[in-house]
């Protein structure tokens, strides 16, 4: 055209190679990767912040023992990604240097630190399932205070265990009685009777207690009752390290829905910020995998740089959910 | 190669890739997974038309009901499945939250960032392509998991989200799978836009082209860049509300659900939550998606009227800075959604105020439209027609905004139908006028044809005729009270009245969607038979209309390098009214016209 | 891309060095140790739990502008940092904090018909317990609801 003819730029440039004018003197990789930062950083202010206005304005809130969380284990997962951190700002560095089997070798012990790390998490996880701690209302044990609900729910979870042990007394008598050993001192048998009798005992209780609650004129009354059977079941604990001495801790296997003041909304919040922190380390996590086969030369130093600005972030996001989930 | 590889991609940065698109495309390559932004912006223009569409038949479902209720609706009636065609009050709350959501998420957001931002942001700063062309890609195809979750959505037991398209809980954790669905689809949406929000940031920052400060962009790009920004911030905080909604419904957490809340007669589960969390969060973001959704039309409209008034844009400067404290006051006005809501009532007066403010600088743009029109070589162009009517129609429904800024005012306008007037006057009015005006302006650069004018301002006139008839008098039932959201607002005797007044905004509903046709033949007809467009059809001066119409890949054949700012209308320096940003200053001071200055193109 | 990566190592090889890497870490780590500190018997403000909130916060605070400024280079970048890292600073605090007077305070406005539903707290929970095991006293936590 007439107009680009009449132009006076310095060269002719064929249509690939058009110049520009950067704004700012990083590549736009990098570039990029910190915008997506900040989009993470509002993600993660939205959750945190929820956490933090539910939690303060929240009129009790569960202590760690209560809900199985270990502090140890917390600060051993924070320093594990301290050192992942290092090792990916290393890795960066040897890919500089240029010394593509040394980025390796950092890269992954980076991978298997991350991986420690989601290990560490899944333990923990499991144990709040055990205990009945899930986000979740058809597993979940919680219950915010000893009510009426409650006591019924746990006449509930009794009497399905009573029936439960009853079966398992009846086909263990018949299971016997066909081999012909005598019935009355088989061990299993022994034991089996021991929890049916305990359930038994319980589910009276419990009964008693819910009866008490829904037909009484004097709530008091009925409140002290339920308070003290809640008591029974889980007390509620007061300082680090202490252990809960109910009937939950001492029967492992009744599994009686507790009482955790607060504990649902604890569930709620604890599984989405440690839910989604572990997504986005196994995010790094992926990458980091894929990154393996290529060589960690001068040439691939933007894209170490970028995983790491990545992971760092993850970092950085623990180390504030660190003490908000697990000391406060 | 240049200093910077622009099709490096973010995650897959090595250089060796960029030499992928030597080859000869496919079809595929071409048209399906193109990475080429223009085919991209293409791509969203025709998805988010037909999504217009969709939107479309569920207002007119909505009208209906409102003019004839009860009765059997003709033709679209035959979808509705239950009873004849008869809307039942669960079909039509689930009609205006499907056409709330529809409209937003599906047309206006991604015509405005992923239609004309993609097709404009590399044309408009002189670059051949985004940043990250692959990433640029996966943001459309982002949109597909939406549509097609929203689109099963209408299916699934119970039907689509019901809740309103704000989903308050708790009402929106009582709603069938239908809300689920919704949230999912308004995760990718999110997503989609996330990634075409950094992405245009990038390319702004990085890309321009030499001489492209960034006083010397035009709004348009001002306005997207902005817009980027609103996303990024705001955007990650819907998503992460919207996930907690998810989990409440899903896995059972209790985030929005209040102590003690009973549904069916069975307790949710009780975790203390609380649903105003919901609301705070959602409008952190729906706030400033009110302004993602004017602020690039307002961009788009200030190139329209600069270009067609023949004259420099009245004040650019005022207006960016303007766009800039929209944008930055946008963040910090959300609480006026919630002046009802129980909301403590000192964050109510704080919002009330900083409401108020964004008056000034959204004034400051309708004067300095004003000002440019003053005075000008009017062309009065299809585009240049809505344009016009975007700035007209803006001072209506802005100053409807001022009114419910007002607490003690929104106590009594709040849920009515002034609510309903306001935002379908900026958002109809405003936003699709001036989309409509961009495609009549930016179609010859798309497809290198123009479109009928003639029919084009039928199609202007019957439009805006309709538009008002429709809308405007939703202002006077809104001051009435009249209630939005009623299936059957007739139920109370004080409304009988306003019968007559629905069945007349219901025609003109009608009318203005049969209008559509006219644009929708024009703008399919123009494609084969439209007169064949220079490279500047307008006489315009952005960077766009330098390259060839339609711009090959790589966008130029030249190296833009630019000059001045895009609004040099009617220069001394030169003869003709317009001077290119790329087009070099003549030499001698005194020469009165270089040979050199090629003859404007015959349009 | 390339060769920006190859300017972008001489840009950056005249700051920190291993040596620094490792000083940081020995820091996150102290730091780190800090804040479990608080869990230690040895913690003098037991009782004054916003002490410890406020220290470990201050210790999160630092440990996160150490990560910033060397592992993510931030120090050594020119101004474009301030660019991106304040607005997204501020944005994320401004959210946080205006969510605070309607839900980090809602216990303040509760009606007496939702606090029946509520979690009772932990002091009155308490004391109704150790009186429903002996004397069983009308006062029941309620009150202690109430009051709070």
């Amino acid at each position: 055209m007439a107009q680009a003819a009449a132009h006076d730029a310095s060269h002719e440039a064929e249509h690939e190679g058009l110049q520009y004018h950067p704004g700012l003197p990083i590549p736009n990789g990098k570039l990029i990767v910190w915008l997506f930062l900040s989009t993470e950083i509002m993600f993660f202010s939205g959750l945190i912040g929820t956490y933090i206005v539910l939690r303060f304005g929240a009129p009790t809130w569960p202590t760690p023992p209560e809900v199985h969380l270990s502090e140890p284990i917390g600060a051993f997962n924070t320093f594990v990604l301290i050192c992942s951190s290092v090792t990916v700002v290393l890795c960066l560095e040897a890919a500089r240097a240029g010394k593509s089997g040394a980025a390796k070798g950092w890269l992954l012990l980076t991978l298997a630190l991350g991986s420690v790390f989601l290990g560490v998490k899944m333990y923990e996880y499991n144990a709040k399932f055990s205990h009945g701690i899930y986000p979740q209302y058809p597993h979940s044990q919680i219950y915010e205070k000893a009510d009426l609900h409650y006591a019924s729910a746990v006449r509930v979870r009794l009497e399905s265990l009573e029936a439960q042990l009853q079966a398992e007394e009846t086909a263990l008598r018949s299971e016997l009685e066909a081999g012909g050993t005598p019935v009355d001192d088989n061990e299993e048998m022994v034991e089996v009777r021991e929890r049916l009798a305990l359930v038994g005992k319980e589910r009276a209780h419990a009964r008693e207690v819910e009866t008490l609650a829904a037909t009484t004129s004097n709530p008091t009354e009925s409140r002290a009752e339920l308070l003290a059977l809640a008591h029974h079941i889980m007390p509620l604990t007061h300082a680090h390290g202490e252990e809960a001495h109910g009937l939950n801790h001492e029967h492992p296997w009744l599994k009686l829905p507790i009482r955790i003041p607060g504990g649902n909304m604890w569930a709620s919040t604890y599984f989405l910020l440690t839910g989604f922190h572990a997504m986005h380390v196994l995010v790094g996590l992926i990458v980091f995998a894929i990154m393996i086969p290529m060589t960690l030369g001068v040439a691939a130093a933007a894209f170490v740089e970028n995983i790491g600005l990545y992971w760092h972030f993850v970092d950085l996001v623990w180390i504030f959910l660190f003490p908000l989930l697990y000391l406060f | 190669m240049s200093t910077i590889s622009p099709t490096a991609d973010a995650l897959h940065g090595d250089g060796h890739d960029a030499h992928a698109h030597h080859h000869e495309p496919s079809f595929i390559q071409k048209y399906v997974f193109s990475t080429d932004h223009k085919m991209i912006g293409i791509q969203f223009l025709i998805t988010t038309m037909l999504m217009l569409l969709v939107g479309g038949a569920l207002a007119l479902g909505v009208r209906w009901q409102l003019a004839f209720r009860w009765e059997a609706m003709p033709f679209f009636g035959q979808f509705f499945g239950a009873e004849g065609g008869q809307i039942s009050p669960e079909f039509y709350t689930m009609l205006f939250t499907m056409h709330a959501t529809v409209m937003i998420f599906f047309v206006i957001i991604p015509v405005l960032a992923g239609a004309f931002g993609n097709f404009l942001i590399p044309l408009m700063i002189g670059a051949e392509d985004m940043a990250f062309p692959t990433l640029n890609m996966l943001s459309y195809w982002f949109m597909w998991p939406a549509f097609i979750a929203i689109g099963a959505s209408f299916f699934v037991e119970g039907g689509a989200a019901k809740a309103g398209w704000t989903s308050y809980p708790p009402l929106a954790l009582t709603d069938l799978n239908g809300q689920t669905l919704w949230l999912i689809g308004i995760t990718f949406v999110g997503v989609s836009s996330m990634m075409g929000s950094i992405n245009y940031m990038t390319t702004i920052i990085q890309m321009r082209a030499p001489g492209m400060t960034m006083f010397r962009l035009p709004l348009t790009i001002w306005a997207m860049f902005i817009t980027a920004i609103l996303q990024a911030f705001a955007l990650p905080v819907l998503t992460a509300a919207g996930f907690m909604q998810l989990m409440d419904r899903t896995i059972g957490t209790g985030f929005f659900i209040p102590d003690g809340w009973t549904a069916n007669n069975a307790a949710m589960a009780s975790g203390g939550g609380q649903p105003l969390l919901w609301q705070h969060l959602f409008w952190f973001y729906s706030h400033p998606a009110v302004y993602i959704m004017i602020l690039p039309a307002m961009g788009m409209v200030s190139d329209i009227i600069a270009c067609f008034s023949r004259k420099p844009l009245f004040g650019y400067k005022p207006m960016v800075y303007s766009i800039a404290g929209i944008a930055g006051l946008g963040f910090i006005v959300w609480g006026h959604h919630m002046f009802i809501s129980g909301m403590n009532p000192w964050l109510g007066m704080t919002f009330m105020v900083s409401t108020m403010m964004i008056a000034l600088p959204s004034a400051i743009k309708v004067f300095n439209w004003m000002g440019t029109v003053w005075g000008g070589n009017i062309r009065f162009t299809t585009a240049m027609l809505f344009a016009l009517s975007f700035v007209s129609m803006f001072i209506i429904g802005g100053l409807s905004g001022v009114f419910m800024a007002a607490t003690p005012v929104d106590i009594f306008i709040h849920d009515t139908y002034f609510i309903v007037a306001h935002f379908h006057y900026v958002l109809f009015s405003g936003t699709a006028m001036a989309v409509f005006g961009a495609i009549y302006f930016w179609y010859p650069k798309m497809f290198g044809r123009m479109m009928d004018e003639r029919w084009g301002k039928v199609h202007f006139f019957l439009t805006f005729l309709f538009l008002n008839g429709t809308f405007f008098t939703m202002h006077i039932l809104g001051v009435v009270g009249f209630p939005r959201r009623l299936a059957d607002p007739y139920h109370y005797a004080t409304f009988h009245h306003l019968r007559p007044m629905n069945v007349f905004m219901t025609w003109c509903a009608i009318g203005m969607v049969a209008t559509q046709v006219i644009f929708a033949a024009n703008f399919i007809l123009s494609l084969f038979f439209g007169p064949k467009a220079g490279r500047n059809p307008w006489h315009a001066n952005g960077l766009e209309w330098q390259a060839p119409s339609p711009p090959g890949h790589g966008n130029f054949d030249f190296q833009p390098v630019v000059y001045r700012g895009p609004y040099e209308y009617g220069s001394p320096e030169v003869d003709t009214d317009y001077y290119p940003q790329n087009q070099p200053p003549p030499e001698p001071k005194h020469a009165d016209q270089p040979a050199s200055t090629p003859a404007p193109q015959p349009a | 891309m390339s060769e920006h990566a190859h300017d972008d190592g001489h840009g950056h090889e005249d700051h920190g060095g291993i040596a620094q890497y490792v000083y940081v870490f020995v820091a996150l780590c102290v730091l780190t140790g800090a804040s479990f500190f608080t869990y230690s018997e040895a913690w003098p403000f037991k009782d004054e739990p916003k002490i410890g909130w406020a220290f470990m916060m201050a210790v999160s605070c630092t440990k996160a502008m150490l990560v910033v400024l060397f592992f993510m280079h931030v120090k050594y970048e020119a101004n474009w940092k301030y660019v991106l890292t304040i607005p997204a600073a501020f944005m994320s605090i401004f959210l946080i904090l205006a969510l605070v007077p309607d839900i980090g305070l809602r216990g303040h406005w509760v009606s007496e018909e939702r606090q029946q539903f509520m979690a009772v707290p932990r002091s009155a929970d308490q004391s109704a317990r150790h009186d429903g095991d002996h004397e069983r006293t009308p006062a029941g936590d309620e009150a202690g609801a109430a009051d709070h």
